[in-house]
């Protein structure tokens, strides 16, 4: 990997994407802040974050899965394009972000659940 | 979301396939007047780099072209893949902010008096003239061969233009759909990425079995010499996949002539003329300096880049040996190997570096190594990364990605690594 620079990968990343890069950029973000927002809510006792947790797990594995098979797909080619480690290995982490995504929506999703049921306790 | 995913990684291991120098970011405060001929991927991707570089300079770039085709892509549209518009940009897009564009072509170099002279007739004084016309596809070169008669009676050639490749496509489907025999293969000339005409027969090959029809053609590829890629072991492994695909080899065969009304190409051979019938043909054009470059002193005086026209230059710094205040960047440049836009990307940043070194006053040290890249696509999915030197060493950017395996990280680079990587070098910023 001689010669890595973060500056030309943000410039190609910003190329690549066009008028949707700054619009994920955000995405990302609000995201991240939501996970953030959801897991400091989630360390008070009684509001379900092992369960929180356990299932934005369940959900990012299953989503991996699915993804492994999509990304092929989306670069026009297909999974038995797919022909030794290297490729099964970078289709993996390549499927690992958008589960990624999938797993902190879920997070997300269960820590708001959570913390309507620990209100209606209350 | 799985778009950026997959742009990420693609994006990362493209940025490294085509990444240069450390940017030293030094500027010149000299005001030299500066012409760069030509806007393609050499030409813009100077401008930008010069502007930041040398920001007292007067920059002009001349090209009558207001399109901007990312050419790396003509393979992805024969694949019937991509679209025109997918590879169609527009110049004005990338021209950073006062550099002056004239929409004219250069007519005339006099680097004795230092000036173009633009098709319009404009006199150009200059300081240090940057030469990036890229090269002339020569179509009629071939007998009978012109460049109206792609998409028409069995002719297809993916290097005229967008157009072009989306006809050829057409034209491997018709003759999918009829059978008979496909013929491949390169001019004898120096060519812009070497491993196209070898991509199409492996796409046309790839595409003939998916569609379950692969018993119905015979794929015959006429290489110009023993060799069918000039790079050793590139050459062995393609000929090995070849013969697995059942796609004949014919050494030592130029075309010289075409019939298309009988669907006939004569090739030269050590043995005489030979004429082949054909169903389909992918007719590849010799490739020169455009006629003004051509007509101008700046082309080698002998030896074997002389007869073609292209222009004179050190290959380490691209210089006009006999001009000095002249570079060639790009395809037009007299060097071995380079004719690629992945060495657009290494040369760019050698000659830039030279002379903002040199207008402050410092030693110009950079020097380009003749990296030249293609990802050679052997089929729907599936490519090979090669990349080389002027050695004809392989130089693969990442040691995880073996350059002689048919692997879909290397499609990947193709497919979702390049364009972006391409634009950003375009503005000068990868
Ligand atoms: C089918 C195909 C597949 C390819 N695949 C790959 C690949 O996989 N990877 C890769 O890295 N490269 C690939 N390339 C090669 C790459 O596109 C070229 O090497 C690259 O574009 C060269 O840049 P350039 O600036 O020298 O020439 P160009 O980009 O061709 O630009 C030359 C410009 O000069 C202008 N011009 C011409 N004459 C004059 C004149 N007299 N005055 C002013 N302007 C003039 C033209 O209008 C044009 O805009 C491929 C090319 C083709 C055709």
């Amino acid at each position: 990997m001689r010669d890595f620079d973060p500056v030309a990968l943000f410039a190609i990343l910003e190329e690549s994407l066009g008028d949707w890069f700054w619009p994920l950029v955000a995405l990302t973000v609000a995201l991240a802040v939501a996970v953030v927002l959801a897991a400091v809510r989630l360390r008070r006792p009684g509001r379900g974050g092992r369960r929180a947790v356990a299932m934005a797990i369940a959900a990012g594995a299953v989503a991996a899965i699915g993804f492994f098979f999509a990304v092929p797909v989306w670069t026009l080619a297909g999974i038995d394009s797919l022909n030794g480690p290297v490729d099964y290995l970078m289709a993996a982490a390549m499927a690992l972000v958008p589960a990624a995504v999938v797993a902190a929506l879920v997070f997300i999703a269960a820590a708001a659940r959570g913390r309507r049921n620990g209100l209606a306790a209350s | 979301m799985d778009r950026r995913t997959f742009l990420g990684a693609a994006g990362a291991l493209a940025v490294t396939q085509m990444m240069p120098l450390a940017a030293a970011a030094q500027i010149s405060a000299a005001k030299p007047r500066i012409v760069i001929a030509g806007a393609g991927a050499a030409g813009l991707s100077l401008a930008s780099r010069l502007r930041r570089r040398m920001p007292q300079a007067t920059i002009t770039i001349l090209d009558a072209r207001r399109q901007h085709f990312f050419q790396p892509g003509f393979t992805l549209v024969a694949a019937g893949l991509w679209s025109p518009a997918d590879v169609t940009f527009g110049n004005a897009e990338f021209l950073p902010q006062g550099v002056e564009w004239i929409a004219e072509a250069a007519a005339e170099f006099d680097p004795v008096a230092n000036v173009v002279v633009t098709t319009g007739s404009r006199r150009l004084p200059y300081d240090f003239l940057f030469v990036a016309t890229g090269l002339f596809l020569d179509y009629r070169g071939i007998e009978g061969m012109e460049e109206g008669l792609i998409g028409r009676d069995g002719i297809a050639s993916i290097y005229a233009g967008p157009e072009a490749a989306a006809a050829s496509w057409r034209a491997i489907e018709a003759f999918i759909d009829r059978g008979g025999t496909g013929l491949f293969g390169r001019p004898p000339t120096e060519m812009k990425c070497a491993g196209a005409p070898l991509k199409i027969a492996f796409i046309t090959d790839d595409r003939a079995r998916r569609r379950g029809r692969r018993g119905a053609v015979e794929l015959v590829y006429n290489a110009h010499r023993e060799a069918v890629f000039a790079v050793r072991p590139v050459d062995a492994r393609v000929k090995e996949l070849f013969a697995g695909r059942g796609i004949a080899i014919n050494p030592s065969h130029v075309l010289v002539a075409i019939d298309p009304g009988a669907r006939k190409a004569v090739y030269r051979t050590p043995a005489g003329t030979v004429t082949m019938g054909y169903d389909f043909i992918h007719v590849v054009p010799p490739m020169r300096a455009p006629d003004a470059v051509r007509n101008s002193p700046l082309p080698w005086q002998s030896g074997p880049l002389a007869a073609d026209g292209w222009v004179e230059a050190d290959r380490a710094t691209l210089r006009h040996p006999r001009f000095p205040n002249v570079f060639a960047v790009g395809d037009i440049a007299g060097v071995p190997r380079g004719k690629t836009a992945a060495s657009v990307k290494w040369q760019v940043p050698v000659v830039v570096e030279n002379l903002v070194a040199e207008t402050a006053g410092r030693e110009p040290t950079a020097a380009y190594n003749g990296y030249t890249s293609c990802p050679m696509v052997t089929g729907y999915g599936r490519a090979m990364l090669i990349e080389f030197d002027y050695a004809g060493d392989l130089t693969p950017s990442f040691p995880f990605i073996a350059p002689l395996d048919e692997l879909w990280i290397s499609w990947v680079i193709e497919e979702k690594g390049l364009k972006g990587a391409y634009r950003a070098m375009l503005r000068g910023r990868a």
